[in-house]
């Protein structure tokens, strides 16, 4: 390791464990290697919005077209229009100019939004709803997992039911509360509630986004426990690797 | 009261303020009364108040009389005050229409208010007797006499007769007193001896009941037991000061005749005898006692008594604006200060109703409030206040140690570097695998080598400890193959993150950048910019990122490359795989840019945490996205088929004892939830 890698290590394990003191409370340390991120990432960004997108998209061409050749109706489209719509868009940053930038914001928000809403219904909306249609014949088979016969039959009725009663958990067009009141309980044993049929679909359906919830809470437990993995490693390393540049 | 309201300006004045200090009028009242009239001078002689019957030993004219008698004065002569005007409207307005006309009206017009000199007024029956309407009267009793066969002794005849009956007294007359008396001092016609006071002097007294106009009865006009004869109460003796009216009736200066002026017998006794009718002596009879021992106090007591009937006392407009008036003797009147008669005394003033202090009326107006309003009107009061209330700096509570985050935390990072450290325990690697694994595996061993594989790192610093580890047996798996690769992302520190990982595999099979790997870089503008690149990608992303020197110098971008010479659109890669922590980052890709990805697979490298929300993408009818590899696990199964030993591996003993040590803090929570719970049903 060379020794600008083991200065990089050392400091990245002193930042580790700054972060880690957390543990003990909301300490200057840790603000201390916060503040050091956001800075150093900030930094990186703007950097890389220079080189990646600012220079080669705005400024390369303008040099690369030259004053006499701003005139060219392709250059208007190309060079020009863009740099009018970012001066413009720069307007925003005072509040008494800030109307004239309304033009590059419209246009962003305008195409952003007709295009995140266009894919929403395209990619999302219409495949899921198919999704949830799926034959409960034994013949089918899934075309990713390769399900078939008893097993497909129970995973397609287990995706029904659970989209049928999540969406009636939510109560759409009934008027019950979501903790049941009003409604005539199915029996009392030994003083726990048996709901009624419609307050049962939605504890099934309260049982499904459980899980859910359940799942994605042991996912992102699963993802940090794997990084408090590596940033063990990664300080077990360093301290190796400096106490042996020591030694 | 801390403060009074002008009844002119409605301004608010001192409360001691006699005046308005903005307008200038008055703010306490100025009280009518004095001993203008009095009767009406005396305390409890109040308009409209309550009057008390006289005891009979106030035989006020009795005494009177013997004074006179003795001095040997003559009768003052009682005039009538002229009237030449009609009736006052509310007078009017109270008789009820179609009234039959009965002795001494005209019209609807009572003989006695007629001016002089007018046909029956008082002035002709002074000059030639008896006025005519009470000649009529005569003659009309004396017929009907005739006819029933009664003796011809009327009632006023009977009057005369009766004990007690003395002559009236000689003529008395009353200057006038400017500025005291309602009507403007004139000169008054007299007032006739002989003429009948009202319309009930008409009939005898025990007849009156039986004749009395209906209206009048319900007006109020309840006659006296028969036979009482209350006229000689109202004449003062001869030679005797005037007196005010003897029961401290209310006194009506407008029906008091003039001193002076032509007078005429009261009924037309020469004895000066006036001859009250029954429901006039009933009024009387209500007078405050307290009136008697000032009535022939005073100056004003000159002038001649008259009184209102109580019926037509309780119809005066004044007592429905003002029950209680406090009349003042006239040292204490005020001196009028505005208006036509200012500089005037004892001026029978308007302001008092007007100055009245009362309420207001926009202030008197009370609100039906209902609890709810006021809770919430007290809730907005409240939040107006604190909006002015001054935050107090909460001190900031010193860190206490939480013992049961020293807990977990210590058992989390004993178990985790346990096996870091010592390498032991050790876990074996899993031997089942997901069952999309197999097919991604295949789908990986498939693809054209010819054609570049994109690698899309779209995730942050935070999660390269699981996301390398998960993506790099693919990686190694696609280099293995020798496809070329290029990489993007849509963060600005994916591209840092992109280049370490490559910088750390391509060593290990050949790969050189600028030749089998090239970095597009940084590509901005979330959804719009990945439709856009999968449209045109050499027009979403115009140069590369860490291209090697001699190519920056040759000016040559990533896109001249040999990886991506041939790649004009997304479907020209033989793979996209994004590698991401984040399901909207997988969702953009999944929905932006599959549809223009023809046959090319879309294969996401996930997070744990994300794989739920990516998943339905896959499992799809028709999938949006071809292959899954999420997890350690999972990564740790590919590392397997592929045999060798990656980062998964490496991670793997530490991984398994902190899955152990979470799920037993896990369940160590749900067991004392579940105890806590059991503990608190038995309480209850």
């Amino acid at each position: 390791m060379t020794t600008p890698e083991l200065i990089a290590s050392f400091l990245g394990a002193i930042i580790t464990l700054m972060v880690l003191s957390y543990l003990f409370a909301d300490n200057p340390l840790f603000r201390l290697a916060i503040h050091i991120f956001i800075g150093s990432a900030s930094g990186y960004a703007g950097a890389i919005a220079w080189h990646n997108v600012l220079k080669p998209g705005l400024v390369d061409p303008l040099f690369a077209v030259g004053l006499r050749g701003i005139a060219q109706p392709s250059a208007l489209v190309t060079v020009v229009l863009p740099w009018i719509l970012v001066l413009v868009l720069l307007l925003k940053l005072s509040p008494r100019t800030s109307r004239y930038g309304t033009l590059s914001m419209a246009l962003l928000v305008g195409v952003g939004a007709a295009v995140v809403v266009g894919g929403a219904v395209s990619g999302t909306l219409v495949p899921q709803t198919l999704a949830s249609m799926e034959s409960l014949s034994p013949a089918s088979v899934a075309p990713q997992t390769g399900e078939t016969g008893l097993e497909r039959m129970i995973n397609v009725s287990l995706v029904l039911l659970g989209t049928i009663t999540t969406l009636l958990y939510f109560r759409f067009g009934q008027r019950q509360s979501l903790t049941g009141e009003g409604e005539t309980p199915l029996a009392v044993i030994s003083g726990v509630t048996i709901p009624g049929p419609a307050g049962l679909i939605r504890a099934v359906g309260k049982a499904f986004i459980a899980v859910t919830f359940g799942v994605m809470y042991a996912g992102a437990l699963s993802a940090a426990l794997v990084v408090l993995v590596e940033r063990l490693q990664f300080l077990r390393d360093t301290l190796s690797n400096l106490f042996g540049a020591l030694g | 009261m801390s403060e009074q309201r002008c009844p002119m300006c409605s301004r608010p004045n001192p409360p001691e303020a006699h005046e308005c200090w903005h307008c200038g009028a008055r703010l306490t009242p100025l009280d009518p009364g004095g001993s203008a009239s009095g009767s009406a001078s005396q305390p409890g002689s109040r308009l409209g108040g309550e009057r008390q019957p006289v005891p009979p030993e106030q035989d006020w004219l009795d005494r009177i009389r013997a004074e006179s008698e003795a001095a040997g004065e003559p009768e003052p002569d009682f005039t009538a005050e002229p009237v030449t005007g009609e009736l006052p409207s509310w007078l009017e307005e109270m008789k009820p229409e179609g009234s039959p006309p009965e002795a001494g009206e005209e019209g609807g017009r009572v003989s006695a208010f007629k001016a002089a000199g007018e046909p029956g007024g008082m002035e002709a029956a002074d000059e030639s007797g008896p006025p005519e309407w009470l000649r009529r009267i005569r003659a009309r009793e004396e017929e009907r006499a005739q006819d029933t066969g009664e003796s011809g002794q009327d009632w006023l005849s009977g009057l005369r007769g009766s004990p007690g009956a003395e002559p009236e007294p000689e003529d008395v007359s009353y200057p006038p007193r400017p500025g005291r008396d309602m009507a403007a001092p004139r000169p008054a016609a007299p007032e006739s001896r002989d003429l009948p006071p009202e319309r009930p002097r008409e009939r005898p007294a025990a007849a009156s009941q039986e004749a009395m106009p209906s209206w009048l009865r319900q007006a109020g006009g309840q006659d006296a037991p028969p036979g009482q004869d209350r006229a000689a109460e109202q004449l003062p003796p001869s030679g005797s000061p005037p007196t005010t009216p003897p029961f401290g009736l209310p006194h009506v200066q407008a029906l008091i005749g003039e001193g002076g002026a032509g007078e005429a017998p009261l009924g037309g006794k020469p004895e000066g005898e006036v001859d009250l009718p029954d429901w006039m002596d009933a009024a009387s009879l209500e007078g405050p006692a307290e009136a008697l021992p000032a009535a022939s106090e005073g100056e004003d007591s000159r002038l001649a008594p008259a009184t209102l009937p109580s019926w037509l006392e309780a119809m005066r407009p004044v007592e429905t604006f003002r029950p209680v008036v406090q009349i003042q003797t006239e040292d204490d009147q005020a001196v009028e200060s505005a208006g036509p008669l200012a500089g005037l005394r004892g001026v029978l003033i308007a302001e008092p109703l007007v100055a009245m202090p009362r309420t207001a009326t926009v202030g008197s107006m009370q609100l039906a409030v209902s609890e709810r309003q006021y809770a919430q009107a007290e809730l907005l009061h409240r939040m107006v206040e604190d909006e002015e209330r001054e935050v107090q700096a909460s001190r900031r509570a010193r860190p206490q140690l939480n013992f049961i985050r020293w807990a977990v935390a210590g058992v989390l990072l004993f178990a985790t570097a346990l096996p870091v450290l010592s390498g032991s325990p050790r876990f074996s690697l899993p031997s089942l695998e997901p069952r999309e694994l197999g097919s991604l595996f295949t789908l990986i061993d498939t693809l054209p080598a010819e054609r570049p594989a994109l690698l899309v790192f779209d995730y942050e610093p935070g999660y390269s400890g699981e996301l390398d580890a998960v993506g790099e047996a693919l990686i190694e798996q696609i280099m293995v193959r020798g496809i070329p690769i290029a990489t993007m992302t849509t963060r600005p520190t994916g591209s840092l993150l992109a280049m370490r990982v490559i910088d750390r595999l391509g060593p290990r099979h050949d790969y050189v950048p600028g030749e089998e790997v090239v970095h597009l870089g940084y590509l901005s503008g979330g959804a719009t910019a990945v439709q856009l690149f999968s449209l045109r990608p050499r027009e979403a992303i115009l140069q590369g990122f860490d291209l090697p020197e001699d190519m920056q110098e040759a000016g040559i971008t990533a896109w001249d490359t040999p990886v991506l010479r041939g790649v004009t659109a997304l479907s020209d890669f033989s793979l996209v795989t994004v590698i991401t922590a984040g399901t909207e980052t997988a969702r953009v890709w999944a929905e932006q840019a599959k549809n223009y990805m023809g046959q090319t697979p879309l294969v996401m490298v996930l997070s744990a945490g994300a794989e739920p929300m990516v998943r339905p993408y896959y499992e799809a009818r028709e999938p949006r996205v071809n292959g899954i590899l999420t997890g350690l696990p999972a990564a740790t199964a590919y590392e397997r088929r592929m045999g060798q030993e990656g980062l998964a591996a490496q991670r793997w003993n530490a991984f398994g004892t902190a899955m152990l040590a979470s799920e037993f803090i896990l369940a160590a929570g749900i067991a004392y939830g579940l105890v806590q719970w059991w503990m608190a049903r038995q309480e209850r």
